[in-house]
């Protein structure tokens, strides 16, 4: 083997170890969102109160809820969420009390298809002052999916996500297609390089 | 195409598909200013008028239903929300597609009204031969032919590169260094009039080189001439490069009036006669067609921000546009004031290229900085090296290099200029890594360079090392651009 051809082999492996590392790596991962910004003290509400936002759309494996909530020091409250759309509960689910505010995260029944047209309940528990964050009167709801997941484990939803919305014949291969494209350039870049280093 | 070497067709190749990769990685509208691109598009191709009226809105009721059905909005400048992710989304914009509402254009001014409308009118043309009638798939074979652009470019890098150096290994590698260039790639997946500067550009750095090493003709001073008049009527930012490449014509008339004669004289006479051709005809446009100032206006606000002369706006000082330049660029002098609250050639240059993307709302998390700056080290080391060994050579090409300096410099200075205005004004910064894409042909040249510096035994290992490293920079930009939009 040339010298040439070691390094692109060599680079190539490092690259594919490296991608490797990327690929594995475990995180929490989104579901989806409302997409209101998280700009501003949205709604003040109570403890023993509760808030509903309607017309929301609930996306699929939803197992988590998000919100950024203010305690003016406090401990954060015991927080209930419950959803539900035309033909009754969606999901529901609890965080007690405790631990600082800011980001808070209650678990959720995961949900096993998109809906649209839901209604968005939180019940703050306690009996002082809070504040949700969101933009325009409007409560930032971000929705996780369950647990710590890999870019591996994620794939086929980003698959299904990737080729939503795009002049795409393909429908969830597109990611497929392009991925060949990509090696498709690829090959044209390492057999170029690998001829003309030769010559 | 039978000059054209095989090598270079192959490079070529590589960047349209790279960008093309771009073009569906990211979504619609989200390459920076994407959307009033295509609103300039969709106004020339159904109603053949560019938009320049004030009071008139910027979006046909098509593109805005889309661009709320796409969650546009609400996603751009936002990392932590994502493109569409359900079907339910997406069956808002099936139906725009199915039944696309009006496409007829209000005409509103929006950022891209000064610019000229060359790029704009090829992509009219894409538009109108699409075989699709709804914008969101218009939208993506107007970026293909943005993706063909990007392969122009690259061919024009190698050719200029083999202008400049010994061996086609060397311009096969600052060839694909360019074509992987995450950034570069990233606007070539997008509907941007940068696309065709580049591709112009480029073109004017081969024209210059090849007149520099065979002389000043005709055929020379056409293609020059051809590049100027392109560039010029791609985007404005290319008239910053003019006055370099109008240097290097007198230069090359200089050397060459006594060897070349006539041949001389006419080149020049072609590489300013085309521009001057073509610029009096987007005059005449301007004001017989489309109601508008002499040069759009964008060369006259120009002109009146370089010279401070906006009427209301805070007057700029010589003192004060010197130091904002220097500082953009170089560290500060200790008699300066502070301009920047960062450090620009790091936080705007280097990490700018490097990879920010989106509306400049996607970086890379920091330590990937950290880890291009330790790896460029030695890159820019070693093409310095390079430099210092071959600096005979260099003297021998002077002229040629104080153009191409000038054209750099003329670049920079007009980045200067016109970014104090605009900051002052809107309170935003001005200055992206994609102005300074013009230099491609000197970008592909550095890395070139970079393994010409390794010395004769290592060099060819180490320009292969470096076309991996590129495209694994431009695999790894692409996954976090899916990772932002999709993950």
């Amino acid at each position: 083997m040339t010298p040439v051809r070691a390094v692109l082999a060599g680079g190539l492996l490092v690259v594919v170890v490296a991608l490797a590392v990327v690929l594995l790596d475990g995180s929490p991962r989104q579901a989806g969102s409302n997409y209101v910004g998280e700009f501003e003290e949205a709604q003040k509400l109570r403890g023993g109160r509760e808030l509903c936002q309607e017309g929301q759309v609930i996306p699929r494996d939803a197992a988590a809820l998000r919100l950024l909530i203010g305690t003016y020091g406090r401990p954060a409250p015991a927080i209930d969420v419950e959803v539900t759309d035309a033909d009754g509960p969606v999901t529901s689910g609890r965080r007690p009390a405790g631990g600082p505010e800011g980001h808070v995260v209650i678990p959720l029944d995961r949900v096993d298809r998109t809906v649209g047209g839901a209604t968005v309940c939180v019940r703050l528990g306690g009996r002082g002052r809070n504040v949700l964050y969101g933009q325009a009167g409007n409560v930032r709801l971000e929705y996780l999916r369950r647990g710590s997941e890999s870019w591996i484990a994620l794939a086929p939803t980003v698959a299904h996500r990737f080729g939503l919305a795009k002049a795409n014949p393909f429908g969830s291969w597109l990611l497929v297609v392009v991925a060949l494209l990509l090696a498709a350039a690829w090959f044209a870049a390492l057999r170029t390089v690998a001829r003309e280093s030769e010559r | 195409m039978r000059r054209i070497p095989v090598a270079a067709r192959w490079c070529a190749l590589a960047a349209v598909l790279n960008a093309l990769v771009w073009s569906f990685v990211t979504p619609p509208f989200e390459v920076p200013d994407e959307t009033v691109h295509v609103t300039y598009v969709q106004s020339l191709a159904e109603d053949g008028q560019i938009p320049n009226d004030p009071g008139a809105g910027v979006f046909s009721r098509e593109q805005a239903e889309l661009m709320v059905a796409l969650q546009f909005n609400t996603v751009v400048g936002r990392p932590r929300d994502r493109a569409i992710v359900s079907d339910l989304q997406e069956g808002s914009v099936d139906a725009l597609t199915q039944n696309p509402p009006d496409k007829s254009h209000p005409g509103g001014t929006t950022e891209t009204s000064s610019q000229p409308p060359l790029y704009y009118g090829l992509e009219a043309l894409v538009y109108q031969v699409s075989p699709w009638r709804n914008l969101l798939d218009r939208l993506w074979l107007m970026r293909a032919f943005s993706a063909l652009l990007a392969g122009v470019t690259v061919l024009f890098v190698f050719m200029f590169l083999r202008e400049l150096l010994p061996e086609p290994w060397m311009w096969t590698v600052g060839a694909l260094a360019v074509a992987f260039q995450p950034v570069f790639g990233f606007i070539a997946g997008g509907v941007s009039a940068d696309n065709l500067l580049f591709a112009a550009s480029a073109a004017l750095f081969f024209a210059l080189a090849r007149t520099f090493n065979r002389g000043l003709t005709l055929h020379h001073g056409l293609a020059i001439g051809a590049a100027l008049a392109v560039g010029a009527l791609a985007k404005l930012n290319f008239l910053a490069l003019v006055p370099g490449a109008l240097l290097g014509v007198a230069l090359l008339l200089w050397r060459d009036r006594r060897r070349e004669g006539r041949q001389a004289w006419r080149g020049a006479a072609a590489a300013l006669g085309i521009p001057a051709l073509f610029g009096a005809l987007y005059v005449a446009l301007n004001l017989v067609a489309w109601d508008r100032s002499a040069w759009g206006g964008g060369v006259e606000t120009a002109s009146r921000a370089a010279a401070g002369e906006d009427s209301g706006a805070h007057a700029i000082t010589v003192a004060e546009q010197l130091s904002y330049t220097w500082q953009l660029y170089l560290p500060r002098l200790p008699f300066m004031n502070d301009q920047f609250a960062y450090f620009p050639p790091w936080q705007s240059w280097f990490k700018g290229g490097i990879g920010l993307f989106g509306w400049l709302d996607t970086p890379f998390d920091g330590w990937v900085y950290t880890l291009a700056a330790l790896l460029a080290v030695p890159i820019v080391v070693l093409a310095l090296v390079a430099l210092v060994r071959h600096r005979a050579a260099l003297r021998a090409r002077l002229l040629e290099l104080v153009t191409y300096a000038a054209i750099v410099g003329g670049l920079l200075l007009s980045v200067g200029l016109l970014g104090l205005r605009y900051r002052l004004d809107t309170g935003s910064a001005f200055e992206q890594f994609r102005y300074l894409l013009p230099f491609a042909a000197l970008y592909g040249a550095a890395i070139a360079l970079a393994a010409v510096g390794a010395g004769r035994r290592l060099s060819r290992p180490v320009g292969a090392a470096l076309v991996v490293l590129a495209l694994a920079h431009g695999l790894f930009a692409q996954l976090l651009v899916i990772g932002r939009f999709y993950g």
